[in-house]
């Protein structure tokens, strides 16, 4: 087992470091593979503007998202030990892309740019409090769930709301992009937006890898080992707010990264969520590069969503988490 | 339905005198294309009502002119309580109320589509025939054709553009965008990377086919949106000193009406401004 559990993150990053080359050299624009690489080296000619001002900040915008989304749901699995917690099945993602609508379509962040991963970071801080507030001490894995459908809901709602309300005659066609996510025509402004909060979240969420074992002998066990359950919460809630908010707001909302990754991880590295976390962060990024490429070489006329292959995979891998869980618990 | 049945019968009860003059008098225009013409062609006391869209300036050409006259929602209700005696529409909006205006014996004039400058000269006149007004509307046409005949000098050189609008949209071969670019005496790019009509365009491929002239289509530049962040991409700007960004209010080219004349004028002069 340990053997594997070295191994896995490593396997992981060489296929990551392979996809992110991969969609350097897929896109729209018909480059040869060594104007690919000069553009990316010399910034020469347009093949220098399609490299370094669309092709690249794409690519890193999946990175980032991709293991934001990732080291969440790891994250929040183990806090929360609930096989079917994540940014997007619990409401938090959604709730982003809620605070990012106020802020572009009302002109806030016309006004002042970081607005945008603000609201958005606020959005998801909203929907994580008030989870917490209502799983609060019972640890019923439904429960949890149910109430972030609700709040899913209720954010695509106020999200309708908001659009059919912006004075913006493009607004109401645009819940499509909040709900299942594009990294389509981004540019290194949305990487510079949300690369330093993701960070920050990411560093957070992995600190507490040693907490969060504790955290699986059960809430007694962990404080009898001086870890203060409150404090671990806190600061999953916050890593997850940072990092789910900022890429949200530049990407809309790709569904169930967070859930499928640290389940394909486990059987590698074991139940051990500090094990868990780097190999979801990077799978996460994995995944979401390898959808970001199959949208760009579907030939579907205007681009597909990201959510739309993401989701394609992760509701039956849900529904199977969910027949699982059935049986362990009659 | 019983109800709606007498609603429909008050509505006809109450629609019994028409125009003496035998020119529409209450004219209900339900789409700004509509509206605009209307506003182009009769006098102002005769229109009763027109769409929310004939006040924004943003894609209106006639916006002030508009402000002040009833607005609708091309509701049928709406529509039928007004006691038009004319319905200006369109084939997409509207259609409950243009139905039950025929059903209740209100002429409806559907304006048509142009897909190019024929078209558009077509449509002036159809409209100022339903309208009564067949001498304004050749008034409008020929000061169409002048605003279009006075830009044609010998073109040198071809210029090559690309027109660009939120979401990546772009107008090819069959549009009238692409009628206005070639009187402006400029090659469109477009039909050489789309067949269809209109059709979305990916940046990347917009910053390869490098076109001379980059038309950016951004009227709502006041608010901001996913669909309208592409047309204010860094990569257009690390464009700038080969391509020329040009910016285009859509209203000029959105309906027809003799305001295209100005497109084509604006067009042509930055063509002179780039060749010379």
């Amino acid at each position: 087992m340990d053997d594997s559990a070295t191994r896995l993150p490593i396997l992981l990053a060489a296929a990551t470091l392979f996809a992110a080359v991969a969609s350097l050299f897929i896109g729209y624009a018909p480059l040869s593979a060594s104007t690919v690489i000069d553009g990316l080296v010399n910034d020469t000619g347009t093949a220098g503007v399609i490299m370094r001002d669309i092709r690249l900040p794409r690519m890193l915008l999946g990175v980032l998202s991709g293991a934001a989304l990732g080291m969440s749901g790891a994250a929040l699995q183990g806090l929360l030990r609930n096989p079917l917690a994540e940014p997007g099945v619990m409401g938090i993602a959604s709730f982003a892309s809620l605070g990012a609508v106020i802020a572009i379509y009302f002109g806030l962040s016309t006004a002042f740019s970081f607005a945008l991963p603000l609201t958005a970071m606020l959005g998801a801080l909203i929907a994580a409090v008030v989870l917490s507030l209502l799983s609060g001490r019972d640890n019923g894995v439904l429960t949890l769930i149910l109430a972030g459908v609700a709040l899913a809901n209720l954010a695509a709602a106020l999200m309708a709301l908001a659009l059919n309300l912006a004075p913006n005659p493009y607004a109401v066609s645009e819940i499509v992009f909040w709900i299942l996510g594009s990294l389509k025509d981004r540019s290194f402004d949305d990487v510079l937006l949300a690369a330093p909060f993701v960070a920050a979240g990411l560093a957070l969420l992995a600190s507490t890898g040693r907490a969060l074992d504790a955290l699986t002998l059960g809430e007694d066990a962990a404080k009898s080992l001086g870890i203060e359950v409150v404090s671990i919460q806190r600061r999953v809630i916050a890593g997850v707010t940072l990092a789910v908010g900022a890429s949200v707001a530049v990407t809309g909302a790709i569904a169930f990264v967070g859930l499928i990754v640290p389940h394909l991880c486990r059987p590698f590295v074991g139940h051990t969520p500090s094990r868990l976390l780097i190999p979801s962060a990077i799978g996460g990024a994995l995944l979401v590069l390898t959808a970001d490429i199959a949208v760009r070489l579907v030939p579907s006329g205007p681009e597909l969503m990201l959510g739309v292959f993401t989701s394609l995979i992760g509701v039956p891998f849900f529904l199977w988490l969910v027949f699982k869980l059935r049986r362990e618990l009659t | 339905m019983t109800l709606r049945l007498l609603i429909l019968a008050a509505a006809v009860l109450a629609l019994v005198a028409p125009a003496a003059s035998g020119k529409p008098q209450r004219i209900v225009s339900t789409n700004v294309c509509a509206d605009q013409l209307a506003l182009a062609l009769v006098d102002r006391v005769r229109i009763l009502s027109v769409s929310r869209m004939a006040i924004e300036p943003e894609i209106s050409n006639l916006a002030e002119q508009a402000r002040g006259i009833r607005i609708n929602n091309a509701r049928a209700e709406e529509i039928v309580e007004l006691k038009p005696d004319l319905i200006l529409g369109d084939i997409y909006t509207g259609k409950g109320a243009n139905r039950l205006a025929s059903t209740i014996g209100v002429p409806v004039h559907i304006v048509g589509i142009a897909s190019s400058l024929d078209d558009v000269r077509k449509v002036i006149r159809d409209v100022a025939a339903a309208l009564g007004e067949p001498e304004r509307g050749e008034q409008l046409v020929a000061a169409m054709n002048a605003r279009i005949a006075k830009t044609h000098s010998p073109t040198t050189k071809p210029i090559t553009a690309l027109v660009y609008e939120p979401n990546g949209l772009t107008a090819g071969a069959g549009t009238l965008t692409n009628d206005i670019l070639a009187a402006a005496g400029l090659t469109n790019l477009a039909p050489k990377l789309t067949g269809q009509a209109y059709a979305t365009v990916a940046l990347e491929t917009v910053v390869a086919a490098a076109p001379q002239l980059l038309i950016l289509d951004d009227s709502y530049g006041a608010t901001a949106s996913r669909a309208q962040s592409i047309l204010r991409h860094p990569a257009f700007r690390a464009l700038e000193g080969k391509t020329t960004l040009y910016k285009i209010p859509s209203r000029l080219w959105l309906c027809p009406g003799p305001w295209v004349g100005e497109a084509v004028e604006r067009l042509a002069a930055e063509r002179a401004r780039i060749t010379e």
